[in-house]
């Protein structure tokens, strides 16, 4: 079964209820609608009353000004935050603040948003409202990596991370990453993580400050995870070919030459490796995916067509533990 | 200082769990105070609903210093 397959039949599974800020926007209605003719979530969209195929396919729609919940949740976030709620409305009023906020008190399962809102305001609006999880200081993305002719990884696919959202992360945002990008691959592929950190040393190979930092980032994820399967610092060919981490390594252990998980030292590699790999070797490349909430969250390109508002809400309908 | 400037000043302080005298306009928002992006929109709430005047959540992504706020906020009053 590939991937999307995969996500598929999890989010069959699941039947997440996915709450749509962006609802009036005719992309949007036209993948609510295959997402329920699908099975595969329950939609609802923010903005206004169906129209007659919305609604016969049990797709619900809120209007924030008139919904009755929106006084309880403004009022929650107002405690939460210490706020008037006078100012609280300002940021849970909104299509975007009121989706997230059905997401923080239950009443969805996750959100997919960024149609009509940049992805800045989606982070910044989901990390207020949502909130992270634990152990997590600042949202994070990857890269599913679908290889044509590879066999390594999980079945030929690698997950890389952080290729859109943290420039320059210290050592605990790195191990951070490490963790939560672990827990995304098991939570929506099903994989057991195998997790490189890379750098451009091999366990001691070189020394450089951007290799300490490699080094303390593994040491400390694994101390957060020491259930994961984590490793570092190892450069790229030694975390992915078995025979050059035997050649590099006395003992390479669970990760070195089979890793499936590639934890990229900053933003400008990983964001530079995913699109070497995508462009020269044909690699379909799904996401950015956003990760580290306390619920999923999915973001979404201005240009996305209905097929991509699909696969987004794929990656939050497809998840455990939502 | 103005009335104002003494409003933002004392919302700058409380989103930055600090004390008004504490912060100058010479003060930087991010490295000085920890604020991040998060705590801006905050900030714009707590403007909207004081001061009445609405920022945008870019808006208030762009000032580097209390100074700056208090400009920008100046500007739209």
């Amino acid at each position: 079964m590939d991937t999307l397959q995969t996500l598929k039949a999890r989010a069959r599974a699941n039947k997440r209820t996915i709450v749509f800020p962006e609802g009036n926007e005719p992309v949007i209605r036209d993948a609510a609608m295959a997402l329920a003719r699908d099975g595969l979530a329950r939609p609802v969209l923010i903005g206004e009353a169906p129209d007659g195929e919305l609604a016969a396919l049990g797709i619900k729609t809120v209007d924030p000004q008139t919904s009755e919940s929106l006084e309880t949740y403004i009022d929650a976030f107002a405690a939460q935050r210490g706020m008037p709620a006078g100012a609280a409305k300002r940021i849970i009023a909104p299509p975007l603040g009121f989706a997230a906020a059905m997401v923080a008190a239950g009443d969805a399962d996750g959100m997919v948003a960024g149609l009509s809102h940049p992805t800045e305001e989606v982070l910044m609006i989901a990390e207020m409202v949502i909130g992270l999880t634990e152990g997590v200081t600042a949202p994070s993305s990857f890269f599913l990596m679908e290889i044509p002719g590879y066999a390594g990884g999980e079945g030929g696919a690698l997950v890389f991370a952080d290729p859109a959202v943290n420039p320059d992360p210290d050592v605990e945002a790195l191990a951070a990453l490490a963790v939560v990008t672990a827990k995304s691959a098991s939570d929506l592929f099903g994989w057991e993580p195998r997790v490189a950190l890379l750098s451009f040393s091999t366990k001691g190979s070189a020394d450089h400050s951007h290799v300490a930092k490699v080094v303390d980032a593994t040491a400390r994820a694994q101390a957060i995870a020491p259930n994961i399967a984590i490793d570092g610092e190892l450069q790229v060919d030694a975390a992915l070919v078995d025979a050059v981490a035997r050649r590099k390594m006395d003992d390479p252990g669970k990760v070195a030459g089979r890793a499936n998980i590639l934890i990229f030292p900053d933003l400008d590699a990983a964001n530079i490796g995913s699109k070497l790999v995508q462009r020269l070797c044909g690699a379909a490349s799904h996401g950015p995916v956003l990760q580290g909430f306390a619920k999923p969250v999915s973001d979404l390109s201005r240009g996305a067509t209905v097929e991509d508002v699909v696969g987004a809400s794929l990656m939050v309908a497809a998840r455990d533990g939502a | 200082m103005t009335d104002m400037a003494q409003d933002v000043t004392g919302i700058i302080a409380k989103v930055a769990k600090r004390e008004p005298s504490d912060i100058s306009p010479d003060t930087r928002i991010a490295e000085d105070l920890g604020i991040k992006s998060v705590g801006r929109v905050e900030i714009a709430a707590h403007i909207e609903d004081q001061l009445g005047i609405n920022l945008g959540n870019f808006e208030i992504r762009k000032p580097k210093t209390v100074g700056e706020v208090i400009a920008l906020v100046e500007s739209k009053g």
